[in-house]
Protein backbone atom coordinates (compact mmCIF):
# COMPACT_ATOMS: atom_id res chain seq x y z
CA UNK A 1 0.00 0.00 0.00
CA UNK A 2 1.90 2.96 -1.34
CA UNK A 3 0.09 5.93 -0.40
CA UNK A 4 1.53 8.59 -3.23
CA UNK A 5 0.74 12.48 -1.92
CA UNK A 6 0.18 13.85 -5.27
CA UNK A 7 -2.73 11.08 -6.42
CA UNK A 8 -4.29 12.12 -2.57
CA UNK A 9 -3.79 15.61 -2.98
CA UNK A 10 -5.48 15.46 -6.77
CA UNK A 11 -8.55 13.00 -5.38
CA UNK A 12 -9.30 15.81 -2.60
CA UNK A 13 -8.91 18.62 -5.51
CA UNK A 14 -11.19 16.35 -7.24
CA UNK A 15 -13.73 15.87 -4.69
CA UNK A 16 -13.99 19.31 -3.80
CA UNK A 17 -14.48 19.98 -7.30
CA UNK A 18 -17.08 17.39 -7.76
CA UNK A 19 -18.69 18.64 -5.05
CA UNK A 20 -19.04 22.55 -5.74
CA UNK A 21 -20.38 21.04 -9.35
CA UNK A 22 -23.45 19.09 -7.53
CA UNK A 23 -23.96 21.91 -4.48
CA UNK A 24 -24.31 23.97 -7.99
CA UNK A 25 -26.02 21.36 -10.19
CA UNK A 26 -27.66 19.18 -7.87
CA UNK A 27 -27.93 19.79 -4.11
CA UNK A 28 -29.21 23.66 -4.62
CA UNK A 29 -31.62 23.87 -6.98
CA UNK A 30 -33.49 20.24 -6.12
CA UNK A 31 -33.34 20.22 -2.24
CA UNK A 32 -35.14 24.32 -3.21
CA UNK A 33 -36.95 22.18 -5.63
CA UNK A 34 -37.69 19.79 -2.65
CA UNK A 35 -39.00 22.36 -0.37
CA UNK A 36 -40.78 24.54 -2.73
CA UNK A 37 -42.83 21.35 -3.67
CA UNK A 38 -43.32 20.39 0.30
CA UNK A 39 -44.29 23.73 1.14
CA UNK A 40 -46.85 24.19 -1.85
CA UNK A 41 -48.23 20.68 -1.08
CA UNK A 42 -48.44 21.84 2.71
CA UNK A 43 -50.25 25.01 1.96
CA UNK A 44 -52.62 23.42 -0.69
CA UNK A 45 -53.31 20.80 1.83
CA UNK A 46 -53.69 23.26 4.45
CA UNK A 47 -56.16 25.27 1.61
CA UNK A 48 -58.21 22.21 0.73
CA UNK A 49 -58.75 21.75 4.30
CA UNK A 50 -60.33 25.35 4.74
CA UNK A 51 -62.10 25.13 1.66
CA UNK A 52 -63.49 21.80 2.66
CA UNK A 53 -64.37 23.61 6.03
CA UNK A 54 -65.91 26.01 4.50
CA UNK A 55 -68.20 24.07 2.18
CA UNK A 56 -69.38 21.58 5.17
CA UNK A 57 -70.54 25.26 6.43
CA UNK A 58 -71.80 27.02 3.29
CA UNK A 59 -73.81 23.61 2.83
CA UNK A 60 -74.93 23.64 6.46
CA UNK A 61 -75.91 27.28 5.92
CA UNK A 62 -77.38 26.48 2.27
CA UNK A 63 -79.37 23.62 4.31
CA UNK A 64 -80.81 25.65 6.62
CA UNK A 65 -81.56 27.91 3.61
CA UNK A 66 -83.56 25.44 2.12
CA UNK A 67 -85.47 24.33 5.22
CA UNK A 68 -86.38 27.79 5.90
CA UNK A 69 -87.78 28.25 2.24
CA UNK A 70 -89.58 25.48 2.23
CA UNK A 71 -90.79 26.21 6.04
CA UNK A 72 -92.21 29.40 4.50
CA UNK A 73 -93.20 28.08 1.03
CA UNK A 74 -95.76 25.72 2.96
CA UNK A 75 -96.24 28.31 5.36
CA UNK A 76 -97.10 30.38 1.82
CA UNK A 77 -99.07 27.55 0.21
CA UNK A 78 -101.44 27.31 3.48
CA UNK A 79 -102.15 31.04 3.63
CA UNK A 80 -102.94 30.77 0.24
CA UNK A 81 -105.27 28.20 0.25
CA UNK A 82 -106.88 29.35 2.86
CA UNK A 83 -107.19 32.90 1.05
CA UNK A 84 -108.18 31.21 -1.67
CA UNK A 85 -111.25 29.83 0.36
CA UNK A 86 -112.24 32.87 1.63
CA UNK A 87 -111.85 34.26 -1.47
CA UNK A 88 -113.91 31.68 -3.22
CA UNK A 89 -116.25 32.16 0.10
CA UNK A 90 -116.65 35.50 -1.03
CA UNK A 91 -117.46 35.34 -4.70
CA UNK A 92 -119.90 32.46 -3.73
CA UNK A 93 -121.61 34.72 -1.00
CA UNK A 94 -121.62 37.45 -3.48
CA UNK A 95 -122.86 35.45 -6.54
CA UNK A 96 -125.24 34.28 -4.61
CA UNK A 97 -126.45 38.13 -3.52
CA UNK A 98 -126.36 39.42 -7.06
CA UNK A 99 -128.35 36.47 -8.72
CA UNK A 100 -130.78 36.99 -5.88
CA UNK A 101 -130.77 40.69 -6.57
CA UNK A 102 -131.16 39.42 -10.10
CA UNK A 103 -134.06 37.05 -9.63
CA UNK A 104 -135.57 39.81 -7.41
CA UNK A 105 -135.36 42.26 -9.81
CA UNK A 106 -136.45 39.48 -12.73
CA UNK A 107 -139.34 39.00 -10.46
CA UNK A 108 -140.33 42.64 -10.12
CA UNK A 109 -140.41 43.02 -13.55
CA UNK A 110 -141.97 40.41 -14.22
CA UNK A 111 -144.81 41.32 -11.68
CA UNK A 112 -144.65 44.79 -13.25
CA UNK A 113 -145.04 43.55 -17.07
CA UNK A 114 -147.32 40.87 -15.66
CA UNK A 115 -149.41 43.58 -14.09
CA UNK A 116 -148.98 45.71 -17.54
CA UNK A 117 -149.49 43.17 -19.33
CA UNK A 118 -153.07 42.62 -17.38
CA UNK A 119 -153.83 46.13 -17.39
CA UNK A 120 -153.00 46.54 -21.15
CA UNK A 121 -155.37 42.75 -21.81
CA UNK A 122 -157.99 44.36 -19.55
CA UNK A 123 -157.94 47.38 -21.70
CA UNK A 124 -157.78 45.40 -24.96
CA UNK A 125 -160.32 43.05 -23.62
CA UNK A 126 -162.32 46.25 -22.62
CA UNK A 127 -162.12 47.71 -25.68
CA UNK A 128 -162.90 44.15 -27.42
CA UNK A 129 -165.97 43.76 -25.50
CA UNK A 130 -167.01 46.96 -25.70
CA UNK A 131 -166.65 46.98 -29.37
CA UNK A 132 -168.20 43.30 -29.81
CA UNK A 133 -171.25 44.19 -27.17
CA UNK A 134 -171.58 47.79 -28.70
CA UNK A 135 -172.31 45.79 -32.43
CA UNK A 136 -174.42 43.21 -30.83
CA UNK A 137 -176.37 45.64 -28.71
CA UNK A 138 -175.86 48.83 -29.99
CA UNK A 139 -179.78 49.61 -30.08
CA UNK A 140 -180.51 49.05 -26.54
CA UNK A 141 -177.58 50.43 -24.72
CA UNK A 142 -175.88 54.05 -24.63
CA UNK A 143 -172.53 54.20 -23.91
CA UNK A 144 -172.63 54.70 -20.13
CA UNK A 145 -174.37 51.67 -19.60
CA UNK A 146 -172.19 49.65 -21.27
CA UNK A 147 -169.20 51.14 -19.52
CA UNK A 148 -170.17 50.05 -16.27
CA UNK A 149 -171.63 46.50 -17.39
CA UNK A 150 -168.09 45.74 -18.99
CA UNK A 151 -166.67 46.71 -15.86
CA UNK A 152 -168.21 45.03 -13.39
CA UNK A 153 -167.95 42.04 -15.88
CA UNK A 154 -164.23 42.33 -15.63
CA UNK A 155 -164.22 42.84 -12.03
CA UNK A 156 -165.99 39.81 -11.62
CA UNK A 157 -163.33 37.96 -14.10
CA UNK A 158 -160.76 39.05 -11.34
CA UNK B 1 1.67 -1.70 -5.77
CA UNK B 2 -0.50 -0.85 -9.06
CA UNK B 3 1.42 -3.56 -11.00
CA UNK B 4 0.46 -6.22 -8.14
CA UNK B 5 -3.31 -4.69 -8.26
CA UNK B 6 -3.69 -4.99 -11.88
CA UNK B 7 -3.04 -8.71 -11.83
CA UNK B 8 -5.01 -9.35 -8.97
CA UNK B 9 -8.10 -7.20 -10.68
CA UNK B 10 -10.14 -7.61 -13.49
CA UNK B 11 -8.41 -5.43 -16.17
CA UNK B 12 -9.50 -2.00 -16.83
CA UNK B 13 -9.55 -0.69 -20.46
CA UNK B 14 -6.22 0.82 -19.55
CA UNK B 15 -4.46 -2.15 -19.02
CA UNK B 16 -5.80 -3.82 -22.14
CA UNK B 17 -4.54 -0.46 -23.94
CA UNK B 18 -1.05 -1.02 -22.41
CA UNK B 19 -0.37 -4.51 -23.11
CA UNK B 20 -1.93 -3.70 -26.96
CA UNK B 21 0.02 -0.49 -27.80
CA UNK B 22 3.35 -0.63 -25.25
CA UNK B 23 4.61 1.81 -27.04
CA UNK B 24 1.82 4.25 -27.16
CA UNK B 25 3.30 7.42 -24.88
CA UNK B 26 -0.74 8.48 -24.69
CA UNK B 27 -1.36 5.03 -23.45
CA UNK B 28 1.35 4.98 -21.11
CA UNK B 29 0.49 8.75 -19.70
CA UNK B 30 -3.24 7.37 -19.63
CA UNK B 31 -2.02 4.37 -17.13
CA UNK B 32 -0.24 6.65 -15.24
CA UNK B 33 -3.07 9.00 -14.71
CA UNK B 34 -5.03 5.86 -14.29
CA UNK B 35 -6.75 6.41 -11.24
CA UNK B 36 -7.18 10.06 -11.24
CA UNK B 37 -8.61 9.32 -14.51
CA UNK B 38 -12.02 7.00 -13.52
CA UNK B 39 -12.31 9.17 -10.74
CA UNK B 40 -13.27 11.98 -13.21
CA UNK B 41 -15.40 9.63 -15.02
CA UNK B 42 -17.16 8.68 -12.18
CA UNK B 43 -17.23 12.27 -11.02
CA UNK B 44 -18.11 13.92 -14.51
CA UNK B 45 -20.87 10.88 -14.77
CA UNK B 46 -22.57 12.48 -11.57
CA UNK B 47 -22.32 16.22 -12.99
CA UNK B 48 -23.75 15.07 -16.13
CA UNK B 49 -26.72 13.71 -14.18
CA UNK B 50 -27.15 16.13 -12.25
CA UNK B 51 -26.53 18.86 -14.89
CA UNK B 52 -29.79 16.61 -17.15
CA UNK B 53 -32.18 16.96 -13.91
CA UNK B 54 -31.56 20.50 -12.89
CA UNK B 55 -31.40 21.66 -16.09
CA UNK B 56 -35.18 22.98 -16.34
CA UNK B 57 -36.51 21.91 -12.75
CA UNK B 58 -40.26 21.82 -12.88
CA UNK B 59 -42.94 21.49 -9.98
CA UNK B 60 -44.04 18.23 -12.11
CA UNK B 61 -40.75 16.27 -12.47
CA UNK B 62 -39.66 14.40 -15.53
CA UNK B 63 -38.21 11.17 -15.70
CA UNK B 64 -34.28 11.80 -14.74
CA UNK B 65 -36.04 14.66 -12.17
CA UNK B 66 -37.69 12.01 -10.54
CA UNK B 67 -34.91 9.79 -10.20
CA UNK B 68 -32.50 12.42 -8.70
CA UNK B 69 -34.79 14.01 -6.95
CA UNK B 70 -35.49 10.65 -5.06
CA UNK B 71 -31.69 10.37 -4.57
CA UNK B 72 -31.45 13.69 -3.11
CA UNK B 73 -34.51 13.48 -0.80
CA UNK B 74 -33.37 9.95 0.35
CA UNK B 75 -29.62 11.40 1.39
CA UNK B 76 -31.28 14.61 2.99
CA UNK B 77 -33.50 12.38 4.82
CA UNK B 78 -30.74 10.14 6.23
CA UNK B 79 -28.45 13.38 7.35
CA UNK B 80 -31.28 14.79 8.87
CA UNK B 81 -32.69 11.66 10.62
CA UNK B 82 -29.08 11.26 12.06
CA UNK B 83 -28.02 14.92 12.93
CA UNK B 84 -32.17 16.47 12.75
CA UNK B 85 -33.00 19.73 11.41
CA UNK B 86 -29.23 20.80 11.70
CA UNK B 87 -27.91 17.80 9.00
CA UNK B 88 -29.76 20.27 6.48
CA UNK B 89 -26.37 22.11 5.34
CA UNK B 90 -24.26 18.86 5.51
CA UNK B 91 -26.31 17.14 2.84
CA UNK B 92 -24.63 18.12 0.49
CA UNK B 93 -21.85 17.10 1.15
CA UNK B 94 -22.59 13.47 3.01
CA UNK B 95 -24.84 13.13 -0.17
CA UNK B 96 -21.84 13.90 -2.66
CA UNK B 97 -19.63 11.69 -0.71
CA UNK B 98 -22.32 8.65 -0.68
CA UNK B 99 -22.47 8.97 -4.25
CA UNK B 100 -19.06 9.59 -5.56
CA UNK B 101 -18.14 6.19 -3.28
CA UNK B 102 -21.09 4.71 -4.54
CA UNK B 103 -20.56 4.79 -8.13
CA UNK B 104 -16.77 4.14 -7.91
CA UNK B 105 -17.16 1.04 -6.07
CA UNK B 106 -19.32 -0.04 -8.81
CA UNK B 107 -17.14 0.94 -11.79
CA UNK B 108 -15.35 -2.16 -10.69
CA UNK B 109 -18.07 -4.54 -11.54
CA UNK B 110 -18.14 -2.80 -15.65
CA UNK B 111 -15.98 -4.99 -17.37
CA UNK B 112 -12.84 -2.22 -18.93
CA UNK B 113 -13.72 0.33 -15.90
CA UNK B 114 -11.50 -0.12 -12.51
CA UNK B 115 -12.97 0.95 -9.10
CA UNK B 116 -10.93 3.98 -7.86
CA UNK B 117 -11.82 2.95 -4.26
CA UNK B 118 -9.80 0.10 -4.46
CA UNK B 119 -7.18 2.04 -4.41
CA UNK B 120 -5.91 3.14 -1.09
CA UNK B 121 -5.04 6.71 -2.37
CA UNK B 122 -8.58 7.24 -3.38
CA UNK B 123 -10.17 6.19 0.03
CA UNK B 124 -7.09 7.80 2.50
CA UNK B 125 -7.99 11.49 0.09
CA UNK B 126 -11.77 10.55 0.83
CA UNK B 127 -11.08 10.04 4.29
CA UNK B 128 -8.68 13.24 4.40
CA UNK B 129 -11.38 15.21 3.36
CA UNK B 130 -14.13 14.29 5.48
CA UNK B 131 -11.37 14.40 8.77
CA UNK B 132 -10.51 17.94 8.00
CA UNK B 133 -14.38 18.75 7.40
CA UNK B 134 -14.84 16.91 11.06
CA UNK B 135 -12.11 19.07 12.50
CA UNK B 136 -13.50 22.65 10.76
CA UNK B 137 -17.22 21.89 11.76
CA UNK B 138 -15.74 21.57 15.28
CA UNK B 139 -13.59 24.31 15.20
CA UNK B 140 -16.44 27.23 13.50
CA UNK B 141 -19.58 25.45 15.55
CA UNK B 142 -17.28 25.37 18.88
CA UNK B 143 -14.90 27.64 18.73
CA UNK B 144 -11.20 27.49 19.24
CA UNK B 145 -11.25 27.13 23.01
CA UNK B 146 -14.52 24.99 22.63
CA UNK B 147 -13.10 22.45 20.60
CA UNK B 148 -10.11 22.09 22.37
CA UNK B 149 -12.30 21.50 25.69
CA UNK B 150 -14.25 19.56 23.86
CA UNK B 151 -11.11 17.37 23.01
CA UNK B 152 -10.40 17.54 26.91
CA UNK B 153 -13.62 15.50 27.73
CA UNK B 154 -16.64 17.75 27.88
CA UNK B 155 -18.80 17.40 29.80
CA UNK B 156 -16.60 17.21 33.52
CA UNK B 157 -18.00 15.91 36.87
CA UNK B 158 -19.04 19.10 38.82
CA UNK B 159 -17.85 19.77 42.69
CA UNK B 160 -14.58 19.43 44.44
CA UNK B 161 -14.41 15.59 43.55
CA UNK B 162 -15.32 16.41 39.71
CA UNK B 163 -12.58 19.17 39.84
CA UNK B 164 -10.10 16.55 41.10
CA UNK B 165 -10.84 13.83 38.69
CA UNK B 166 -10.53 16.56 35.52
CA UNK B 167 -6.97 17.05 37.06
CA UNK B 168 -5.73 13.90 36.06
CA UNK B 169 -8.71 12.83 33.17
CA UNK B 170 -8.77 15.98 30.89
CA UNK B 171 -4.94 15.45 29.95
CA UNK B 172 -5.69 11.62 29.32
CA UNK B 173 -9.22 12.54 27.63
CA UNK B 174 -6.96 15.24 25.35
CA UNK B 175 -4.52 12.82 24.23
CA UNK B 176 -6.79 9.66 24.01
CA UNK B 177 -9.57 12.26 21.75
CA UNK B 178 -6.69 13.51 19.83
CA UNK B 179 -5.69 10.84 19.00
CA UNK B 180 -9.09 9.00 18.22
CA UNK B 181 -9.89 11.83 15.75
CA UNK B 182 -6.81 10.64 13.69
CA UNK B 183 -7.68 7.07 14.29
CA UNK B 184 -11.14 7.67 12.55
CA UNK B 185 -9.87 8.73 8.91
CA UNK B 186 -7.48 5.71 8.92
CA UNK B 187 -10.15 3.19 9.68
CA UNK B 188 -12.58 4.70 7.29
CA UNK B 189 -10.18 5.18 4.37
CA UNK B 190 -8.85 1.34 5.50
CA UNK B 191 -12.08 0.15 5.50
CA UNK B 192 -13.38 0.81 1.78
CA UNK B 193 -10.21 0.41 0.35
CA UNK B 194 -10.68 -3.49 1.86
CA UNK B 195 -13.87 -3.95 1.14
CA UNK B 196 -13.60 -2.65 -2.30
CA UNK B 197 -10.45 -4.02 -3.44
CA UNK B 198 -11.71 -7.61 -1.93
CA UNK B 199 -14.17 -7.51 -3.94
CA UNK B 200 -12.64 -6.41 -7.37
CA UNK B 201 -9.78 -9.58 -5.98
CA UNK B 202 -12.11 -12.22 -6.01
CA UNK B 203 -14.24 -11.34 -9.51
CA UNK B 204 -10.77 -10.81 -10.87
CA UNK B 205 -9.67 -14.11 -9.86
CA UNK B 206 -13.45 -15.77 -10.27
CA UNK B 207 -12.87 -14.58 -13.21
CA UNK B 208 -9.17 -15.90 -14.35
CA UNK B 209 -10.55 -19.00 -12.69
CA UNK B 210 -13.09 -19.16 -15.16
CA UNK B 211 -10.92 -18.81 -18.10
CA UNK B 212 -8.71 -21.52 -16.50
CA UNK B 213 -11.47 -23.98 -16.38
CA UNK B 214 -11.64 -24.24 -20.15
CA UNK B 215 -8.11 -22.92 -21.43
CA UNK B 216 -7.65 -26.97 -22.43
CA UNK B 217 -10.51 -26.29 -24.68
CA UNK B 218 -8.91 -23.72 -26.30
CA UNK B 219 -12.30 -21.48 -26.21
CA UNK B 220 -12.03 -17.86 -26.04
CA UNK B 221 -15.02 -17.71 -23.56
CA UNK B 222 -14.52 -19.08 -20.02
CA UNK B 223 -17.24 -19.94 -17.04
CA UNK B 224 -18.16 -17.04 -15.78
CA UNK B 225 -17.52 -17.90 -12.21
CA UNK B 226 -17.64 -14.00 -11.16
CA UNK B 227 -20.79 -13.65 -11.87
CA UNK B 228 -22.43 -14.63 -8.09
CA UNK B 229 -19.65 -12.58 -6.94
CA UNK B 230 -20.88 -9.23 -9.30
CA UNK B 231 -24.36 -9.42 -6.88
CA UNK B 232 -22.29 -9.65 -4.02
CA UNK B 233 -20.61 -6.80 -5.39
CA UNK B 234 -23.34 -4.24 -5.43
CA UNK B 235 -24.44 -4.92 -2.43
CA UNK B 236 -20.62 -4.40 -1.01
CA UNK B 237 -20.61 -1.52 -2.96
CA UNK B 238 -23.54 0.09 -1.77
CA UNK B 239 -22.93 -1.05 1.95
CA UNK B 240 -19.37 0.70 1.69
CA UNK B 241 -20.86 3.43 0.74
CA UNK B 242 -23.69 3.87 3.42
CA UNK B 243 -21.30 2.82 5.96
CA UNK B 244 -18.44 5.64 5.07
CA UNK B 245 -21.23 7.77 4.71
CA UNK B 246 -22.87 7.17 7.92
CA UNK B 247 -19.96 7.30 9.51
CA UNK B 248 -19.46 10.87 8.41
CA UNK B 249 -22.38 11.65 9.31
CA UNK B 250 -22.31 10.83 13.30
CA UNK B 251 -18.20 12.20 13.31
CA UNK B 252 -19.84 15.66 12.08
CA UNK B 253 -22.51 15.68 14.82
CA UNK B 254 -20.57 14.48 17.64
CA UNK B 255 -18.79 17.65 16.60
CA UNK B 256 -21.14 20.00 17.24
CA UNK B 257 -22.49 21.47 20.30
CA UNK B 258 -24.47 19.33 22.38
CA UNK B 259 -27.74 20.13 24.29
CA UNK B 260 -28.98 17.90 27.29
CA UNK B 261 -31.24 15.40 26.19
CA UNK B 262 -34.64 15.62 27.08
CA UNK B 263 -36.26 13.53 29.77
CA UNK B 264 -37.13 9.92 28.23
CA UNK B 265 -37.07 10.80 24.52
CA UNK B 266 -34.50 8.96 22.04
CA UNK B 267 -31.23 10.83 20.66
CA UNK B 268 -32.71 12.14 17.06
CA UNK B 269 -31.02 9.45 15.12
CA UNK B 270 -33.07 6.99 16.19
CA UNK B 271 -30.43 4.20 16.68
CA UNK B 272 -31.91 3.50 20.25
CA UNK B 273 -29.52 5.56 22.13
CA UNK B 274 -29.59 8.48 23.72
CA UNK B 275 -28.05 11.34 22.48
CA UNK B 276 -24.76 11.98 23.02
CA UNK B 277 -23.43 14.19 25.47
CA UNK B 278 -20.13 16.30 25.67
CA UNK B 279 -17.43 13.28 24.40
CA UNK B 280 -20.37 10.91 24.80
CA UNK B 281 -19.94 9.24 21.76
CA UNK B 282 -15.93 8.79 21.90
Amino acid sequence: MNIILQQVLTQIVGFLLLLWLLKKYAWGPLLAMLDDRRNKIAAELTDIKTTKEDLSQLRADYEARMQEIEKQARVKVQEAVLEGGQLAREITTAARAEADQILIKAKENIDREVAAARIQMRNEVASLVIRTAEKVIRKEMNEQKNKELVLQYMDELK
Amino acid sequence: MEAEQGSLEPPSIVTVLRHYLPESEAVEMLHHFELPVFSAVAALGLVAVAMVASRNPTMIPGKVQNVVELAVDTLDQFVVGVMGPVGRKFTPFVGTLFLYILTMNLMGLVPGLHSPTSNINTTVALAATVFLYVQYTGLTSLGFLGYLDHLSGNPRPKGLGGYLICLISVPFNFVLHTIGEFIKPLSLSVRLFGNIFGEDVLIGQMLALGVIALSFMNSPVGIPLQFPFYLLGMLTSLIQAVVFSLLTVIYLFLMLPHHPPTTGTPAAGGDGHTAPVGHGGH
